[in-house]
């Protein structure tokens, strides 16, 4: 038992590092920039008006975050490829660097390009604002966008009559273009070449803060993750918990009741509503009974959609619990009714599988029947595949809904969670998915120790297998 | 008869008599203003947030030197005594530029009881100029600044010098950022000791990291939680101090018990402020904020959705609880052309585009008739508006007319007009990038898209999320874009229309560059006004957006309320909200 318990602990141990490192790639591999979204920061207006100003202060800021590190501890890339390359870190800079060292493959000709129209464009800068100077910090942008050297050297051609007394630095960059048009990358050079990069790199110093505890600080607001996540948590689980209680409470009278007795027309009946009731959306059933029992259209307003606040504020759930049932109705019916159908449909087929083994058939030839039969023998023996749940239930408990929540304006899990996706939020974003595949995990070991416990079957195949 | 009937109507007849009747008394009576926030705010920090819905929350928190009148629209004193000095220099180091003087009103105090002085006000800019802070959009308006110097003998007067003479100059140095408490945001004097010209002049975090080493280190504790969160670090110098922030749920202002600007109140509507408290609540579904709005858990809502809006015209509970308003919003929704790209380089193209868009059937259809046509970046209602511009109407055999002369035909007969550019055939295929999280942009998108079609342009949508639209805006990668502005009280085009500034379009030359440059030096509104006229015919002729219109908010106050919509954003001013005893 304690080998199968090592074994299973190490495997979920390395799955949870895996997916914590396709996490990392994920949200890197994910739309927009997290510095660049500092709004005002880099409005438009700055970028187009004072670009270096607002590249420095987006290497800053960078640095600031960690992004100024290589991103894992290996990288992969063509042999031209320079190991710094990750010192880049503004978009655009790297945008243009990267495309002229895929064409090119001599890096040293792309860094002393940019070099010069860095250079260039600051002393322009400098100078006073005339026809001739708004014209090249212009131009030399527009160059900074390009996507290929061809781009580049049509836009070079056609403004390079008008350097005037900009010629001194122009020059080296229309040299450098000459230049990088002749350069081409060797066929062997194009092999993929591992780079150790360091154990000081963004994945580590993220994974190992994640280890000590510290779940980082949230992009959006400045906040603790940590905190923002502990605020979250307890109403999930009000929720999910009062609504997985609800489902049983459902289910299990349901599910023996239609195996025992549900032959007839009753029986039938039972069972289509729970098929409806399995099939209907959560998000459709939320808004009608958003409508139906919070609005005051028609007249059904019983429930309110805000409150939250002042359950919380209210002094616990014993000072008031009318008021809290009150409040966690309607989320908790929507979180429970799918589940309820499933759970005394699952239910209601392994009771009934039961009923047919022989062992039920000898019990009864030895006096034993009714509630000592279905609850002493029958039940514990069909409750036994529901273990298997245990591992799906315990992250459903602590992740939340999105649709319920937002729907019902409950500041949970869920909502967070989406509230973190909009605002590309990484670090809670990155702690949440975690947590989840973590709590997965544990449900997974703690189902498999479960079944291993209850079910004598699997001790005794276990302890008879040949060892591997 | 089945057994089961009578209980079945039984119940049903229990069940419509548990409906609880209307009634006209309200359920609220307090003197507390309940607001819907769509979002919650990133942070309560002024210089630091990034959400437009902050804005709403901290506004009640702080005060501006000069503020505009939310009825008049008109800049007026809030902090000032009065209007500054104003006074061009003719010689001296800063010749050319302007000198304005100030004096904080003597009655101002923080809420400690000391005076906000100009050195509040030098350490708030100071706190802009940190290279360390993203505070990089706010130093467009304030980087012309040469000067600041405090009076030696009064601590309230300061001036400041400005390099030229810009007519926005007074809106830049006194509405830009509020006025923060020193006492609070540098309490350990940080920065007293560091210029703010030395700030100014060195923009880069390189350089002041070098001449100021403890500058990073003060800005990382400014980016915390406490400047942005906490009641103490985020207060002002307004007439609301910050309770409490119950995340994802609420937020709540209450108003200071015996705040300075109570006794102006009566002679100055700027220090209005009555309801006792204001309680933002976070509820971003529209359903669940409707539903609570008509359960009188809110006072106010904006910005409700146009056939919501028409079918509580006709709701007898909310008529009873609720008035509606549909004040004009000082912003429009125009579609943005990259006239950089070839196929959109052509005025003539961009002009057959314009009569393509239906425009009445979009406001009709999408907006259910708030909105009012407009033909130029400015709002029609203003009196700088060019009124001899009509909108382009709607013609699709203009539009045909038009891409002929620009020699489009439909050379192969497939439905889509080509042209031979550089020798090869090119197809009249335009991309549009539409909003796909934004249900009218789709709608609008395919109204485009349809009716292009019918004149042989082939505009192709490309839905993308919000976050990456702005990106592509930024980066200027786009074709056709819908999109919207607000419109300022003063139109300033040096910010979006000049061909150096974060013009999108890629609209003008160097004579409407010098065009912009005069209307900036303008002191004289007249004379402005006429160069502002010939720059917005210069657009309407060049047509670099296809001006939509001007959307009309939709509003719904409570009654217990007496209360005045108003132009700005949101639509109404929540501190005149005066409650009607009954």
């Amino acid at each position: 038992m304690s080998g199968f318990l090592l074994k299973k602990i190490l495997s979920l141990l390395l799955a949870l590092w895996v997916i914590s490192i396709l996490l990392f790639f994920l949200q890197r591999a994910a739309p927009g920039d997290a510095v660049l979204r500092l709004g005002r920061a880099f409005s438009g207006e700055m970028y187009h008006v004072h670009p270096l100003a607002a590249e420095a202060i987006y290497r800053a800021e960078a640095q600031r975050r960690g992004l100024n590190l290589p991103a894992f501890y290996i990288s992969v890339q063509p042999a031209f490829f320079p190991d710094t390359l990750y010192r880049i870190q503004y978009p655009e800079a790297l945008a243009l660097q990267r495309a002229l060292l895929l064409e090119t493959g001599d890096w040293s000709k792309v860094q002393a390009f940019y070099g010069a129209l860095t250079r260039c464009y600051s002393f322009v800068a400098e100078d006073p604002s005339d026809r001739e100077s708004i014209f090249w910090q212009q131009r030399l942008s527009e160059l900074v966008r390009v996507e290929t050297l061809a781009e580049a050297r049509i836009l070079w051609k056609t403004s390079v009559h008008r350097l005037g007394r900009y010629r001194h630095q122009g020059q080296a960059i229309g040299n450098l273009l000459d230049q990088l048009a002749v350069s081409r990358p060797g066929v062997m050079s194009w092999l993929p070449t591992l780079r150790w990069q360091g154990w000081d790199n963004q994945y580590h110093r993220w994974f190992r803060q994640w280890l000590r505890g510290d779940l980082g600080v949230s992009l959006r607001d400045g906040r603790k993750v940590g905190e923002k996540l502990g605020e979250a948590l307890p109403w999930t689980l009000w929720i999910n918990g009062a609504a997985i209680l609800l489902a049983y409470l459902f289910a299990f009278p349901m599910g023996i009741f239609l195996a025992l007795k549900g032959r007839g027309r009753l029986g039938q009946l039972l069972r289509n509503t729970l098929l409806v009731l399995y099939a209907l959306p959560s998000f459709w059933v939320g808004s009608m009974l958003l409508l139906l029992a919070t609005s005051p259209e028609l007249g059904y307003d019983f429930f309110r959609v805000s409150g939250w606040l002042a359950l919380k504020q209210g002094g616990g759930f014993w000072a008031d619990p009318f008021a809290w049932m009150a409040q966690l109705s309607l989320p908790v019916i929507c979180m429970a009714y799918g589940l309820a159908a499933f759970l005394a449909h699952y239910l209601q087929h392994s009771f009934s599988a039961v009923l047919q083994e022989p062992f039920v058939a000898f019990a009864r030839t030895r006096g034993i029947s009714g509630f000592r039969l279905y609850f002493g023998h029958v039940l514990p023996n069909a409750l036994l595949p529901q273990v298997v749940f245990v591992a799906e239930l315990v992250p459903t408990l602590f992740s939340g809904s999105v649709i319920i929540e937002y729907l019902f304006n409950v500041p949970g899990m869920g909502r967070l969670l989406l509230d973190s996706l909009v605002s590309q939020d990484w670090p809670t974003v990155y702690s949440f998915v975690l947590l989840i595949a973590f709590l997965t995990a544990f449900g997974l070991l703690f189902s498999d120790m479960l079944l291993q416990w209850t079910d004598p079957r699997i001790r005794i195949a276990a302890s008879q297998s040949p060892p591997s | 008869m089945k057994a089961w009937i009578p209980p079945l109507i039984i119940a049903v007849m229990l069940f419509t008599a548990c409906r609880r009747e209307e009634s006209a008394i309200h359920r609220r009576t307090s003197n507390e203003v309940a607001i819907r926030l769509e979002a919650e705010p990133d942070r309560l920090n002024p210089l630091l947030s990034t959400s437009t819905y902050a804005h709403q929350v901290f506004n009640p928190l702080h005060l501006y030197l000069m503020n505009y009148d939310p009825t008049t629209l008109v800049l007026v004193p809030q902090l000032l005594e009065e209007s500054p000095r104003v006074q061009r220099l003719q010689s001296g180091p800063f010749a050319g530029g302007t000198r304005y003087s100030f004096t904080i009103r003597k009655e101002a105090v923080w809420d400690n009881g000391k005076p906000v002085t100009g050195r509040d006000y030098e350490t708030t800019l100071k706190l802009v100029f940190n290279a360390f802070l993203p505070t990089l959009g706010y130093r467009t308006f304030l980087e012309s600044i040469r000067e600041f110097r405090l009076d030696a003998a009064n601590p309230r007067k300061f001036s400041m010098v400005l390099n030229d003479t810009y007519f926005a100059g007074l809106e830049a140095l006194t509405n830009v950022v509020p006025v923060l408490p020193r006492h609070v945001v540098d309490a350990s004097g940080v920065m007293d000791t560091i210029p703010l010209m030395a700030l100014i002049t060195n923009p880069t975090p390189e350089a002041q990291e070098a001449a100021f080493p403890g500058l990073k280190e003060f800005a990382d504790k400014y980016l915390s939680e406490r400047f942005s969160r906490d009641p103490v670090g985020v207060a002002g110098v307004g007439p609301y101090r910050l309770v409490s922030w119950e995340a994802g749920q609420e937020i709540l202002l209450e108003k200071k018990t015996t705040w300075w600007g109570n006794a102006l109140a009566a002679d100055n509507p700027a220090f209005v402020a009555l309801p006792d408290r204001l309680r933002f609540k976070v509820i971003p579904d529209p359903v669940t904020a409707l539903t609570a709005l008509q359960n009188e858990e809110l006072d106010v809502m904006q910005s409700v959705a146009p056939d919501d809006f028409v079918r509580l015209r006709t709701d007898s509970l909310t008529q009873a609880h609720f008035a509606m308003y549909t004040p004009s919003s000082m912003s429009s929704y125009f579609i943005a052309l990259n006239t950089r790209i070839p196929v959109l380089s052509d005025a003539l193209v961009r002009r057959a585009l314009a009569h393509a868009v239906d425009v009445d059937e979009l406001i009709t259809t999408v907006f259910a008739g708030f909105g009012t046509r407009t033909a130029t970046p400015l709002h029609p209602s203003s009196a700088e508006y060019n009124a001899a511009l009509k909108p382009i109407p709607f013609s699709l055999e203009k539009a045909g007319v038009l891409l002929a002369q620009a020699g489009w035909q439909d050379s192969d007969g497939n439905g889509i007009l080509d042209k031979r550019i550089a020798g090869k055939k090119k197809e009249l295929r335009i991309t549009y990038l539409a909003n796909a999280s934004k249900q009218s942009s789709l709608v609008l998108a395919e109204l485009i898209r349809s009716n292009a079609r019918k004149v042989g342009v082939d505009v192709v949508i490309e839905a993308r999320d919000a976050n990456t639209m702005l990106e592509r805006l930024r980066n200027r990668d786009f074709e056709m874009v819908s999109a919207g502005r607000s419109i300022t009280p003063q139109w300033s085009p040096s910010q979006n229309w000049r061909t150096d500034s974060d013009n999108r379009s890629g609209f003008g030359d160097a004579q409407t560059d010098s065009m912009i440059d005069a209307m900036e030096r303008e002191p004289n509104q007249s004379r402005r006004w006429v160069i502002s006229r010939k720059l917005q015919q210069a657009i309407y002729d060049q047509q670099p957006e296809i001006m939509l219109f001007c959307p009309q908010e939709r509003l719904l106050i409570h009654k217990r309320f007496e209360a005045v919509p108003t132009p700005v954003w949101p639509g109404y001013h929540p501190l005149a909200f005066r409650l009607i005893k009954r």
